[in-house]
């Protein structure tokens, strides 16, 4: 063996412009491959990450909740449930919520409005929210205020100081009405957020919607200490509610399923152009390999005549192809991690137009590049089948050669 | 005791409707330690018969027996194993490979037969220095002379402790003073390692050195002739 992987070896560098070329064309092709793979991957991640700051890993929830988005089928998450769930080791957070829809009113203006009572603290710790005040206070736990989004500030004419006035229905139809001090103004990122959103502290919203019912909730979101950890997470969320009839558990896939959609329609495309990389690497080493091949008919009778198995023969012809397509690819992934991980820890800011969308979709304003490992090992992988496709027809070469024709040729 | 037998071989190839008959009706010994020439004018079938008897072609009719085996009804792989364990090759344009060093050439087919590569290396060195190249051992191929790159495939031939080595026109690509040298090592090969050597030649120096000469016309045996004394 280590014969024929030293005569594969040499072979391949018999005809060294050729084979130089081939490497080349390989190595750039796996260069622009992993970058543009690299920056998508980035991209995806960020969105993801943006996504799961807003709903959590997973989230407890009341059954029918996230179709409905009905405050009637909130969930009662009373201390009990809370212990079991506050428990679990593998959870870094939790952020009860109880939001929803109602009618703001100030002064001669009423708009609809969506209510999200939450714990100040833990919104801020995981959404930034106190980041995003233009004007006033960000509220404590027991405070009794809202704040509100500009834009909804702006149409109601109502400022920091001012009386907000919520009416709506509350939990089983009971009338939620109530007077709140405006104590913040804060600029959301989404322009439909921006023009509907009141946050509160959620002891207020009980108060507004659930007076009945002080641990009514309509989500919980719960941060897990790392992505992987979701799935073993959510097994032990399922077995701690498997006795709430009222209780759901929802993962963040699930939630951000039409985000994930979007990402998997826009990496088909991604898929493609690599395609069309694949096959310039997949050509330069067929083409290589064959003439390597056609020129040596010859040679390889020789090398049968004398006793060398037509198996074995392949085996070379099989290694050189192997050995060209992954000196390309050792090659281009050595000149593009360096590059890849610069970018990694340092993304790209985006400025303009285009940051100030990524902003408004609460996605972080950069472009990271992946450095996940899979992406190289993938890259190995095809052009290791490549390789071997390349090798198909130089190896039936091999087999179908007749030998006194080569050794007369 | 013979270690070729060929019997009553005939090879026809069909060129279109016309048969020819490259080998017609040959029935031949050779014996162990043999140093034979076939010899005759071009297209009488001396590579042709060569190749039936390595296996390299199969005869339309007849059997060729090799050391008490009938080879011309064993299967491609079987014949390509035969050839590596009992026929050493020296063809006219060397055909050594190219990317491998004298000393690799040598020990390679010794390492297709599964020979250990301390042996292999010990005896390929021993080989070299027979035919006179102990000091071009690490030089590829390209780097040698023709003469030079023909006494590699010599050693290379005997490598393999074959029964008999079939070396076709070995000398058509070498001056006077390479043909004399080469001829001279096979010859001392072929005393002192009683290796059988057939050769299909035009040269008559090969034909003056060999102990024996086969004359074959039209495809057919016409003269067997022992030269008892040359060499």
């Amino acid at each position: 063996m280590t014969s024929l992987l030293k005569i594969a070896w040499r072979n391949i560098w018999r005809n060294r412009r050729r084979t130089t070329i081939t490497i080349v064309s390989v190595i750039l092709s796996v260069f622009l491959t992993l970058l543009m793979r690299s920056m998508q991957l980035g991209s995806y991640e960020n969105m993801i990450n943006a996504g799961i700051r807003q709903v959590g890993n997973l989230q407890i929830q009341g059954k029918g909740y996230w179709d409905s988005h009905s405050i009637n089928d909130a969930l009662v998450y009373d201390s009990t449930l809370k212990a079991k769930v506050k428990s679990l080791k593998l959870i870094r957070e939790t952020a009860p919520k109880l939001e929803s829809f109602a009618l703001g009113s100030y002064g001669e203006q009423t708009k609809g409005v969506f209510v999200t009572g939450m714990v100040p603290e833990q919104q801020d710790s995981i959404l930034h929210l106190s980041r995003r005040l233009i004007k006033g206070e960000y509220p404590a736990s027991d405070d009794s205020c809202v704040i509100v989004a500009t834009k909804l500030a702006a149409f109601l004419g109502i400022d920091v100081g001012d009386t907000l006035v919520i009416l709506g229905q509350g939990y089983q139809g009971i009338t939620a009405a109530g007077k709140f001090s405006v104590r913040g103004i804060i600029k959301l990122l989404s322009p439909m957020e921006n023009g509907t959103m009141i946050f509160m502290p959620i002891k207020c919203a009980t108060r507004l919607f659930s007076p009945y019912e002080p641990n009514l909730v309509t989500s919980v979101a719960v941060m897990t200490e790392d992505i992987s950890l979701t799935k073993k997470v959510e097994d032990q969320l399922k077995a701690i509610i498997k006795d709430h009839q009222q209780a759901t558990i929802m993962r963040w896939d699930e939630m951000l399923e039409i985000m994930l959609q979007q990402i998997e329609a826009d990496n088909a495309g991604g898929v493609i152009i690599a395609g069309i990389l694949y096959i310039i690497i997949a050509m330069g080493i067929f083409g290589t390999v064959l003439m390597g091949t056609l020129e040596r008919r010859k040679e390889f009778a020789i090398l049968v005549s004398i006793g060398m198995h037509r198996s074995k023969l392949a085996l070379v012809v099989i290694l050189e192809s192997l050995m060209t397509g992954l000196s390309g690819v050792v090659g281009g992934i050595i000149i593009t991690w360096p590059i890849i991980r610069h970018y990694h820890l340092n993304p790209i800011l985006m400025p303009g137009e285009m940051g100030e969308m990524m902003a408004q979709y609460n996605i972080e304003p950069v472009m990271p590049f992946s450095d996940g490992f899979l992406m190289f090992v993938n890259q190995g992988i095809v052009v290791f089948i490549l390789s071997l496709l390349a090798a198909l027809y130089p190896v039936a070469t091999v087999f179908a050669l007749k030998i006194q024709d080569a050794i007369r040729s | 005791m013979a270690i070729i037998q060929i019997r009553d071989v005939y090879k026809t190839y069909n060129e279109g409707k016309i048969p020819v008959h490259a080998v017609n009706g040959i029935t031949l010994d050779f014996e162990k330690g043999d140093f034979a020439a076939i010899v005759g004018p071009s297209g009488c079938g001396k590579t042709t018969l060569l190749n039936l008897l390595s296996g390299l072609d199969t005869p339309t009719s007849g059997t060729v027996m090799i050391a008490g085996k009938e080879i011309t009804h064993l299967r491609s792989h079987e014949q390509i194993a035969f050839r590596l364990h009992h026929i050493g090759f020296v063809f006219q344009t060397y055909n050594l490979i190219p990317v491998l060093t004298a000393l690799e050439n040598v020990a390679f087919i010794m390492e297709l037969q599964g020979v250990s590569k301390k042996e292999r290396i010990e005896k390929a060195r021993l080989l070299l220095d027979r035919v006179g190249l102990n000091d071009k051992l690490h030089d590829r191929p390209s780097r040698l002379s023709g003469g030079q790159q023909q006494r590699v495939a010599v050693a290379r031939a005997l490598a393999s402790n074959p029964d008999f080595i079939i070396a076709d026109e070995p000398t058509a690509n070498l001056d006077s003073k390479a043909t004399a040298e080469l001829l001279e090592i096979m010859r001392e090969m072929n005393r002192e390692l009683n290796v059988t050597f057939i050769f299909a030649t035009h040269d008559q120096r090969v034909v003056d050195k060999a102990t024996r000469v086969i004359r074959i016309e039209d495809g057919k045996l016409t003269d067997d002739v022992r030269q008892e004394g040359k060499g």
